[in-house]
């Protein structure tokens, strides 16, 4: 079965107005996510910037890497047929809901 | 232990110049690296621009995702201590004398 990676980018500005209790409730349902029967992986980022690397290792900056207002947020790692299917599953993902864009991107099989 | 991804993104307009024997050569110096005692795990992503979900799932378009001319071309995942040490990690990864860029991110521990 051919694997989709569903890369989540989000604003961290609609992050940063949620309350405690809604937090944990977003939190609860991503988690709940991850148990779905097609999910191989799943891989939560910390909300730093991060490092970015170029030019051969001889440019290291503080992120983030583009300049785009949405940053890499996390990235699950799905099982689909094809991107028809990978869209289909990833169109119920709580990170729609709270207003996050979601890459699909197929895997090499190499 | 911590946990860091490295995001590899790349110009294709680059790759697309390489002869095959090149671009084989490059691959192995990929599969090497990806043997270092201190991975993970990682993933290559296909070639193609992949499908992009926005406004709730009300939106699906053909990526990229991003308006820059580097796309998310894969993954690393690593141990490390810390950014400095995962910097430093990184910086023989083949991707750099390719000419691409590497995001180094952390993961958040669940």
């Amino acid at each position: 079965m051919p694997q989709f990676v569903l890369v989540l980018h989000r604003d961290p500005s609609i992050l940063a107005k949620f309350s405690p209790e809604q937090m944990q409730t977003a939190l609860e349902k991503y988690v709940a996510w991850t148990k779905k029967p097609f999910t191989v992986a799943a891989t939560r980022l910390t909300p730093d910037v991060g490092k970015v690397m170029r030019n051969g290792g001889k440019n290291i900056t503080d992120g983030p890497y583009s300049e785009t207002k949405e940053v890499f947020g996390g990235l699950y790692v799905i099982e689909a047929s094809d991107f028809n299917q990978a869209v289909e599953r990833a169109k119920d993902h709580p990170h729609l809901e709270y207003g996050g864009t979601i890459e699909v991107r197929q895997v090499h099989q190499m | 232990m911590p946990h860091f991804m490295l995001l590899m993104h790349e110009d294709h307009s680059r790759m697309a110049r390489m002869s095959p024997e090149e671009m084989q050569k490059a691959v192995e110096k990929y599969m090497a690296w990806g043997r270092k005692p201190f991975m993970v795990e990682g993933r290559r992503l296909a070639g193609d621009p992949g499908k992009v979900i926005r406004e709730g799932g009300r939106r699906v378009s053909d990526g990229p995702y991003s308006e820059t001319k580097e796309v998310f071309g894969g993954y690393f995942t690593i141990e490390a201590r810390d950014y400095d040490e995962a910097v430093r990690l990184s910086m023989d990864h083949p991707h750099l004398e390719y000419g691409g860029t590497i995001e180094v991110r952390q993961l958040f521990q669940m």
